[in-house]
């Protein structure tokens, strides 16, 4: 971890506009802890791209080292991860339209429910599994700025301004692709598949 | 279309997919970023950033810079070091003039020995890739600091297409796995490098061009390396796999090294 050790910042890491200043002016260190602690979402914003974990080490790499050369125009005081996320795409973008299409999205469905909360009976379990599932898997069908806008806001978390940010869209549009995508979404679901996440949503 | 005034129905299935779906895991781009990024800047005239101008630094700023640097040379330069076992990796701007491969360089190499030879004087254990057959060439060289280093190589078949420049489809280096530096591989910055698992183990990917310097009792052989390259350890032994293979072919057949 990279720390600062004057008595103002002593003990704690540096924030990522100090890591960004020194980045700035020369030091590759501090801009690699910059790519350290924004790997992760860069890598799964691109493997939500490409489809493909490969193709998304290449563009995140590639990204990381073309961000760097940008940093001049970074505006001071913006958040880093929408930037930096924004590059990652274009870069993830560019290596999609050049490789051979992909169906599905490199994605699985884990088999055990994730820690936290309280344990669905088994029956619940497969239910749950399944519906993820079918969901997934018409995610994967859907139109590509469809499918990365609804990744995007679920899969990454990210806030409607920082999915606006990494398009290059303004935040309405966000909105309303969102809605779309939703639409598209449940349109290509099996038949019975909405009751399920009614019940679903009102266990909770 | 009229947008929904509410949360939509489905949001509670997409939460519940988004903590159930695995991506795979990360890859540390970290080291190779930085060291494309350093060879850059070894290229620059005066090794000037490459941002307009020097921003005038605050003293405190320049405090931090300054405890760092001391702090992290040590620690921090071992985790950006690129190297398995004693093959380090470099990058550099761009490479000199074409190299001899290693086929060309021929018996700088060492002699030729017989399988059972390299093996009881290697000094280390000799691993073999399975459904190779009998490599078609074994050397025995001598490496830096009295160590031995082994050369197999194998023709290439339906299933190992020739390596560019060379007649062979496998070459495989073998060398101790000590951390003195007896080889290194010296990447243009152009070039692809990605740490990769071998059954387990960290390894490297080096695809693109880039150059195999071998440290020898009489000073640096360099070698023009035209395949592609897999660095990976199985116990005490490095090894350096040279194929035409892509990536996912390469590492299958370094899995069943044994």
């Amino acid at each position: 971890m990279y720390r600062g050790t004057d008595e103002d910042v002593e003990g704690r890491p540096l924030e990522d506009a100090e890591l960004i200043e020194l980045a700035r002016n020369g030091d590759v260190r501090a801009y690699g802890e910059l790519v350290e602690r924004y790997r992760e979402p860069a890598f799964r914003l691109a493997v939500l791209v490409t489809k493909s974990a490969a193709e998304a080490e290449d563009a995140v790499q590639e990204a990381f080292v073309k961000a760097y050369y940008a940093l001049g125009r970074f505006r001071d005081r913006a958040p880093f991860r929408p930037w930096i996320l924004r590059i990652v795409s274009n870069e993830a973008r560019n290596r999609r339209r050049s490789a051979r299409r992909r169906e599905g999205l490199a994605l699985r469905v884990a088999e055990d429910r994730p820690s936290g909360g309280a344990a669905p009976s088994p029956e619940a379990a497969v239910l749950e599994r399944e519906t993820s599932r079918a969901l997934l898997e018409a995610i994967g069908r859907l139109p590509e700025r469809e499918r990365l806008v609804i990744g995007y806001r679920y899969f990454l978390d990210l806030s409607e301004a920082e999915i606006a940010a990494v398009l290059g869209v303004r935040p309405g549009t966000v909105k309303s692709r969102c809605a779309r995508a939703l639409a598209h979404l449940r349109a290509r679901l099996p038949a019975g598949l909405a009751s399920v996440e009614v019940v679903e949503a009102t266990d909770g | 279309m009229a947008e929904p005034s509410g949360p939509d129905p489905l949001e509670p299935s997409l939460r519940a997919l988004a903590a159930a779906l695995e991506f795979p895991p990360a890859p540390k781009v970290a080291s190779a970023v930085t060291a494309r990024l350093r060879a850059d800047r070894r290229a620059r005239p005066g090794g000037r950033p490459p941002f307009p101008g020097l921003v005038a630094w605050p003293r405190r700023r320049l405090l931090v810079l300054a405890a760092l640097g001391a702090l992290l040379v040590g620690s921090a330069a071992a985790a950006a070091r690129l190297a398995v076992g004693a093959i380090v990796i470099r990058v550099v701007p761009e490479l000199p003039t074409p190299r001899p491969t290693i086929s060309e360089a021929g018996p700088v190499l060492g002699p030729l020995v017989s399988l059972g030879e390299a093996g009881r004087e290697a000094g280390f254990p000799l691993h073999l890739p399975a459904g190779l057959g009998h490599p078609a060439e074994v050397h025995l060289a001598r490496s830096a600091f009295g160590y031995r280093l082994v050369i197999l190589v194998w023709r290439p078949d339906a299933r190992h297409p020739p390596i560019p420049g060379t007649p062979w489809g496998t070459i495989l280096i073998e060398l101790p796995g000590t951390d003195s530096p007896l080889a290194i591989k010296e990447v243009a910055a152009s070039a692809t490098i990605r740490t990769v698992r071998v059954a387990g183990a960290r390894g490297y990917w080096l695809s693109g061009p880039h150059e195999l310097i071998l440290r020898m009792p009489g000073g640096e052989r360099r070698l023009g390396v035209t395949g592609n390259v897999l660095l990976w350890k199985v116990g005490p032994t490095t090894l350096r796999l040279e194929t035409a293979l892509e990536r996912r072919d390469a590492i299958a057949l370094a899995r069943t090294v044994g």
